[in-house]
């Protein structure tokens, strides 16, 4: 019972960030028409700029403490964005009429890039990188009939639940309530309608690029105190991502943070069983074969009406 | 209005269409017409550019429009349908309304931050029911369009395509695959469109009834060249229309 409510604990925030990350996914999926395999791999070396910039900053002693981390993390976001935005202006617009193919070629190229790059220009060591939140842990212990109870709450996942909990509503209110979201919905429905109305579709592509791996990047900031930083340190994260997005169905973008969030979950209640340890990725991944198997559209999509 | 000028397309050594020129004259319900495979739907593309590259021009009020963006043809004022239906899967027709117009509300977001939020809101909701009333779209509002049938879609789609009051509205093959009601329907909505609203129609279509019923003009079109061009009376009586349409001496 209390195995079960610590892995729970554990893998709430854990799962949050697959969730992030496959929601990000999902969106160049549907809109840019590509699975973006570097997507973890660009964020990795967003995050090997942001943690230049701390030391820069240490180093020029113009923030001190705790404050430079908060001074670098926009410089990271705004690298991350600017990525996403070249990625599609320099490379995507040219292909992505021609060959879908080719589009799925050159983020794999992507990812090789960024992964030489941060070798190349940083190192391949495993460097720390500060929590947002530091300090101990907080443990609630049960009373009474709960005495067998304790669980421990990393403090930094209270920063990595409100941060992923935010983000994923004002996503939700974006999509739901503005131009911007509303150009993004009908060019992933219908590329040539959403012409056909004024949307400038190439420019929602490079607004879905940046969005998508500027979130990449909150998750590589906020995954990193776990991982440290190194040059496949979302390796893992991005590929639970797009288990994630399998499990929510391409198709519903808030279906992948629900699904990176079970995800999260399960990974740690498998952890419980000594029987099974070493086996969680192998489950997890049996499990998407299921799912595609059984529900290709995913757990969460509803039941398709009768075609008319 | 709209002119087209000098317009050919070829594919390989194939000429589709083959210097075409025609002009369609403000407040007409002008219909272009001919046999399969004439290169009606050929030349409707190259006007909207969805098709392959083109020598010739294209002229709306003037203005040369040949080489403009396709996102930017509705904000000039020309909107369009399509053949096979381009609508938002997943929105109701509601939201595919609103989509229809929400792109032409100022530079601003309608966002819910905005303060000017509540007075677009008011606005989209009154043009959206006014025109969903002219398209006989109604009842079908919070459906989403897989659940209707194809000539509602047709008609939703028409609706999305007059919402932001374009000057132009090309349509493409509008009664191919409707029954015989549902293309009686379509005529009177697009009729009404061309009468009350003032909208210029350019009309690709197959369907020889609705285009004698409702054109003021017509153009034909035969391997790709202008054949004929007149008022639904004229071209009626055309020898040469006839004998391309009905089969004269060669292939009778």
């Amino acid at each position: 019972m209390n195995a079960f409510l610590q892995a729970i604990t554990i893998g709430i925030p854990q799962g949050a960030l697959y969730g992030l990350m496959g929601f990000g996914i999902a969106m160049i999926f549907r809109s840019a028409g590509t699975l973006n395999f570097s997507h973890g791999y660009s964020a990795m070396v967003s995050v090997l700029i942001t943690l230049t910039t701390i030391e820069w900053f240490f180093d020029a002693g113009i923030v001190e403490g705790h404050a430079a981390l908060f001074a670098a993390i926009p410089v990271g976001l705004i690298s991350g964005a600017v990525f996403g935005v070249l990625i599609d202006l320099l490379l995507m617009r040219r292909v992505k009429h021609v060959s879908p193919a080719s589009m799925l070629m050159i983020t794999l190229g992507l990812l090789l890039v960024f992964e030489g790059t941060a070798n190349l220009v940083w190192s391949p060591d495993y460097e720390s990188f500060p929590r947002i939140l530091p300090g101990p842990p907080f443990i609630f212990e049960g009373t009474g009939a709960l005495e067998e109870i304790r669980v421990v709450f990393r403090r930094n996942d209270l920063a990595v639940m409100l941060i992923a909990l935010v983000i994923s509503l004002s996503l939700a209110a974006v999509m739901k309530y503005t131009k911007i979201g509303l150009a993004i919905r009908a060019r992933g429905q219908d590329p040539v309608g959403a012409q056909a109305v004024g949307i400038n579709t190439n420019r929602v592509d490079s607004i879905v690029w940046g969005l998508a791996l500027l979130l990449a990047t909150v998750v590589g900031i906020l995954v990193a105190p776990i991982t440290r930083v190194h040059p496949t340190m979302l390796m893992n994260t991005q590929l639970l991502g797009i288990t994630a997005a399998v499990l929510g169905g391409f198709s519903s973008l808030f279906g992948a943070v629900w699904g990176g969030l079970m995800i999260g979950v399960l990974e740690r209640v498998i952890d419980i069983f000594p029987a099974l340890d070493g086996y969680e990725t192998a489950i997890i991944f049996f499990l998407i074969i299921l799912v595609l198997v059984f529900k290709p559209q995913g757990i969460f999509a509803p039941k398709q009406g009768r075609k008319a | 209005m709209l002119e087209v000028a000098n317009v050919g397309v070829r594919f390989g050594g194939l000429v589709a269409v083959d210097d075409f020129s025609m002009t369609v004259e403000q407040g007409m319900i002008h219909a272009l017409i001919g046999p399969n495979g004439a290169g009606k739907t050929t030349l409707f593309n190259s006007i909207t550019r969805l098709g392959p590259k083109t020598t010739g021009r294209v002229y709306f009020k003037g203005e040369d429009i040949t080489r403009l963006p396709d996102h930017r043809m509705i904000h000039k004022g020309i909107a369009r349908t399509f053949q096979n239906l381009q609508l938002f899967g997943k929105m109701t027709v509601y939201e595919n309304l609103y989509a229809g117009y929400a792109f032409h509300f100022g530079r601003s977001l309608p966002s819910i931050f905005a303060g000017s939020h509540k007075s677009f809101e008011e606005d989209v909701r009154a043009r959206i029911s006014d025109v969903a009333a002219r398209t006989g779209i109604r009842s079908v509002l919070m459906n989403v369009p897989r659940n209707l049938s194809y000539g509602m879609q047709k008609r939703v789609e028409i609706a999305r395509a007059i919402i932001s009051e374009p000057e132009m509205l090309l349509l493409d093959e509008p009664a191919a695959g409707l029954t015989y009601q549902e293309t009686e329907k379509l005529d009177r909505v697009v009729y009404d469109l061309s009468r009350n609203k003032g909208i210029t129609i350019l009309l690709v279509e197959h369907d020889m009834n609705i285009v004698m019923k409702i054109s003021d003009r017509i153009s034909v079109m035969n391997f790709g060249k202008k054949i004929a061009e007149g008022s639904p009376q004229e071209i009626a009586n055309d020898p040469e229309v006839i004998r391309v349409y009905l089969g004269g001496e060669e292939s009778a």
